[in-house]
């Protein structure tokens, strides 16, 4: 039975990267105290380019084309929420007086998308494996699947914290609907990307 | 595609790496090869130590640059505060100077590091030029953390919520940290 | 030179503490993985060979190779994964703390198999049916996991998102790992094979779908194929 001290590791409950040599993932998950919008697009489009390369690990099943084909429609399905469903919020929670301005809610986008990007890119080594060796067309179906989702949730996840916390310093009623207008952005999300993956991508059965 | 297909994508990126991990790792030629060799099936696993010391030779002109520009950050967050006077454009150049000296011994060390040999006599010097590089490398990573810090300090200052005293220990923190490698850097 | 370093694997199972704390802050890592690598191979390939005694002959080398091959593929697979899941939850470490973590909690989780051998050999050498060693094998892995575990909460730490950091780990470990012991198959060979294969190229349903058919096998439900 060992005696020494657990090595103590602080984070935040937003799960904001703390100090650490992993300078990469740090700048690419971290907020930045002067926001660019050059800066934050460039930081979702990594997102968006880390998830494709998941996509291609999907794709691995198949093999030639559907490589290309796959690591085109998991980014592109989060890229049609990006289009479709940003814009509408932005114009909902000004309508709640949330105290959440366009670079804000850009920023909180952003770094969902990167985080959900950065771990669909590390997932990529394993989903690749059971792509290749799973016995049966479900079991890799559930696996690939288990990755998206996982992603998903945790960019949600991130991006409903980031939200709570912005419009923390408003009444009551601002925050209530604040919350109420994450979950519907929530849900739209789920079934919207949600349905494109589930009919565009091949593994699951989509077309090809 | 399947899992030879994969074995053989392994196989040829672990042989890559191990060109690299064999011409970049300072060592004997034996233990170059032998980890080289180990490279080739393990490379997610052996490559990242193996190419360590040569990453982080590569990482110095980066934090030199790092420092040199949180140093032009610091000289504009001090302006309009009390220590506008101590943190001023000169004192930054001459701060950079020395980082800059700094960074040329560790670029020399690394030159004299990439000789190969096979005595023990060279796997000493070895040893000795890495222990040198590792000091100059990690006082270079703790200036840039303490500049980064003095950042915010001086924000804070602004604000009224930190005392000058505070913000001017950090100073004289970073100052001795470099005064302290001018020894050897100016022999 | 990097080498083998024995006075870590004290280090291993006593201090994992130290060991986790030294990853995460990067000090003489090179040597930590070698002597983690050399581990790792040993002690998978004492307790592949033990489990190759119940047939015995070229089971024994055959399975002394496989095991370690596995574990250390499957830690291979899994780096990146763990970085990222490292990353996304607060942990922003590099991939040479990852990797060196994982390599030193598969160290870890070998000493283990290795002191747990000795206890597996006596349970084929007192005739142990196939499905009982199958599950007593897999109780050593599970005793062997979460030794490795704790290395890995130690890094993780009381902070924020150290839970979920260490299920994900789990999750994805447990996943691949059963993966690539899988595509590695057999280690013992069905007690109907006259001649155990080198590898198993026909479809059988799954890591999970056999365990389960041990499990029920061990508690006496009988199944129709």
């Amino acid at each position: 039975m060992d005696a020494d001290a657990a090595a103590e590791i602080p984070s935040t409950a937003t799960f904001e990267p703390v100090e650490g040599d992993g300078v990469g993932a740090h700048r690419l998950l971290a907020h930045d105290p002067s926001p660019a919008w050059q800066a934050e697009a460039l930081r979702a489009a990594r997102g968006l380019g880390l998830a494709a390369i998941f996509g291609a690990a999907l794709g691995l099943r198949e093999g030639g084309v559907a490589i290309v084909h796959h690591a085109a429609v998991v980014p592109a399905a989060i890229g049609a929420l990006l289009g479709l469903g940003v814009p509408a919020l932005h114009i909902l929670l000004a309508l709640t007086a949330a105290p959440i301005g366009a670079l804000d809610l850009g920023g909180m986008c952003a770094r969902a998308i990167a985080a959900m990007g950065m771990l669909l890119a590390g997932l990529s080594a394993p989903i690749a494996l059971l792509m290749v060796t799973a016995e049966s067309p479900a079991s890799a179906a559930a696996a690939g699947g288990a990755g998206l989702v996982a992603a998903g949730a945790l960019a949600l996840r991130r991006f409903w914290v980031e939200l709570s916390d912005a419009a923390s310093g408003a009444d009551a009623r601002t925050r209530a609907l604040t919350s109420m207008l994450a979950i519907g952005f929530s849900g739209f999300a789920v079934l919207l990307v949600g349905r494109i993956w589930w009919n565009v991508l091949a593994l699951v059965g989509g077309a090809s | 595609m399947n899992l030879r297909d994969l074995v053989i994508v392994h196989g040829l990126i672990g042989a890559a790496c191990a060109v690299a991990v064999y011409r970049q790792t300072t060592s004997t030629r034996r233990a170059r090869l032998a980890s080289a060799l180990v490279t080739v099936p393990l490379w997610p696993l052996w490559a990242p130590f193996a190419l360590a010391s040569r990453e982080r030779s590569n990482q110095s002109p980066a934090v030199a640059a790092r420092i040199e520009a949180l140093l032009r950050v610091v000289v504009e967050a001090a302006q309009g505060t009390s220590l506008e006077t101590v943190l001023t454009r000169s004192a930054a150049r001459h701060l950079g100077a020395q980082v800059r000296r700094v960074a040329a011994r560790l670029a020399a060390i690394d030159e004299l590091s990439s000789g190969t040999g096979t005595t023990a006599r060279h796997a000493d010097a070895h040893a000795r030029l890495a222990a040198l590089r590792a000091r100059h490398a990690d006082a270079l990573h703790e200036i840039a953390e303490l500049l980064d810090a003095l950042t915010t300090q001086l924000g804070l200052l602004r604000l009224g919520e930190l005392p000058p005293d505070a913000v001017a220990e950090t100073i004289a923190e970073i100052r001795s940290r470099l005064d302290a490698l001018e020894p050897v850097s100016g022999a | 030179m990097i080498g083998f370093d024995a006075s870590l694997l004290g280090a291993l199972l006593r201090e994992p503490g130290e060991v986790s704390r030294r990853c995460v802050d990067e000090r003489d890592l090179a040597p930590l993985a070698a002597t983690s690598l050399g581990t790792i191979a040993c002690g998978c390939a004492v307790f592949g060979a033990v489990v190759g005694c119940f047939r015995g002959g070229t089971q024994i080398p055959f399975a002394a190779l496989k095991m370690p091959v596995a574990r250390l593929a499957a830690l291979a697979i899994c780096g990146p994964a763990f970085h990222a899941l490292a990353a996304v939850f607060g942990r922003p470490w590099s991939l040479r703390t990852v990797v060196a973590l994982g390599l030193a909690a598969g160290a870890r989780a070998s000493l283990v198999l290795l002191a747990l051998a000795p206890v597996l050999w006596l349970v084929i050498d007192r005739n142990g049916r196939y499905d009982a060693v199958k599950v007593c094998a897999a109780l050593a892995y599970a005793f062997a996991g979460l030794a490795a575990l704790w290395l890995v909460l130690r890094a993780l730490g009381r902070g924020s998102g150290s839970t979920i950091t260490a299920a994900g780990f789990v999750a994805v470990f447990l996943a691949v790992g059963g993966q690539t012991a899988w595509i590695l198959r057999p280690y013992i060979g069905e007690p109907s094979d006259a001649v155990v294969p080198l590898f198993v190229s026909r479809q059988e349903g799954g890591v999970a779908d056999a365990l389960a058919r041990s499990a029920r096998a061990v508690v006496g439900v009988s199944e129709r194929r």
